[in-house]
């Protein structure tokens, strides 16, 4: 009696477990697709949250770069910040709806939109440094031009004494004079540049413009540096001159 | 008498018009009298003025200069690298 019973409910319980597998299997494989899904979406809005932040806090600083700049019109700088800070909102607004995105499908263009659309390490932030090296390039041409008056007086007055120092003179001016055209074209050469939005064509065409300008701070900045060099043997000679003065004449 | 009257009315007229122009042309001569201060120069505004004049040529103040121009194109580096950093494509942790 009790064997007969304990086979019935071995039976029963074997045909129980591999009678529900497969429906256990068919319930679970979409639940398993589901959470593996959502555990995708979260991965990527937490990523996409990271990335969009270190672009706001980007941008946020090239609007304080933007307005330590001096030599530019009130009208340019304006319409800089304002692009900027457009930037930024554009920016928060694609946060806000990244962290609402239910398709995954969408979600997976948004995220790859903070990269491909909007630029910002590709062309906001050169942008502005190159506008901010232009400026600075100008208020050290400024100060510059002043040593140049100054040396100017000192070789004049030291008359024969200093006339092969203007040669070296006339070199730092041409080297400064040239650093000013470089900076003037690096200036108008990215002050007008706009987020390609996924356009390759605008792409290139902004990665060549800006390359360009990044060489003619280069070529700027090196220009001054050999005209600072010049500055420099010129007061040494000066002071040179002044330790062992031209024997004066004698009767 | 009717002539006396329209004597006197035409002099009241006129006392009343010369009243009225008198006060207008006081009132503006007393708006256009503002006094003309002449400018008042500090002593340290003078100061920051001649250093960067002809005067101040002192090979002290040269070396000042060079030494504002170093940092000034220390700034420039700075720029620069910034500029390089956010064009250079081997740099992945920026992105685009």
């Amino acid at each position: 009696m009790y064997k007969k019973l304990t086979t019935s409910i071995l039976v029963f319980s074997t045909l129980v477990v591999f009678g529900a597998s497969p429906v256990l299997a068919q319930s679970a494989t979409p639940n398993a697709h589901q959470a593996k899904t959502q555990a995708r979406e979260a991965t990527l809005q937490t990523k996409a949250a990271t990335d969009i932040t270190a672009r706001v806090d980007a941008l946020n600083k090239a609007v304080g770069v933007l307005n330590t700049i001096k030599k530019i019109s009130d009208t340019d700088k304006s319409a800089l910040v304002a692009q900027v800070q457009s930037e930024i909102q554009t920016m928060q607004a694609l946060a806000t709806k990244i962290q609402g995105d239910t398709d995954i499908a969408t979600l997976k263009t948004d995220v790859q939109s903070i990269t491909k659309a909007y630029r910002v390490y590709r062309l906001f932030i050169p942008k502005v440094h190159i506008l901010a090296a232009s400026d600075r390039i100008n208020d050290t041409i400024a100060l510059m031009q002043d040593v140049v008056s100054k040396l100017q007086a000192r070789i004049t007055s030291g008359g024969a004494t200093t006339s092969s120092l203007q040669t070296t003179l006339d070199d730092a001016s041409a080297k400064i004079l040239d650093a000013k055209t470089q900076a003037q074209n690096a200036n108008s050469l990215v002050i007008g540049l706009q987020p390609d939005n996924g356009d390759q064509t605008v792409l290139q065409s902004n990665t060549t413009v800006l390359n360009s300008a990044k060489n003619d701070i280069k070529t700027a900045n090196t220009d001054l540096k050999a005209a600072r060099q010049d500055f420099q043997t010129i007061i040494q000679a000066l002071k040179t001159n002044k330790k062992s003065p031209a024997p004066s004449v004698s009767p | 008498m009717s002539g006396l009257i329209k004597v006197l009315l035409i002099a009241l007229i006129i006392a009343v018009i010369g009243a009225v122009g008198y006060s207008v042309y006081n009132k503006n001569l007393s708006n256009s009298q503002t006094v003309q201060y002449a400018p008042v120069y500090s002593p340290s505004a003078m100061t920051q003025t001649s250093t960067n004049s002809l005067t101040n040529n002192s090979d002290a103040q040269l070396d000042q200069d060079m030494k504002s121009i170093d940092t000034k194109l220390n700034g420039v580096d700075q720029e620069q690298t910034q500029v390089n950093d956010g064009l250079n494509q081997a740099t992945p942790s920026l992105g685009q």
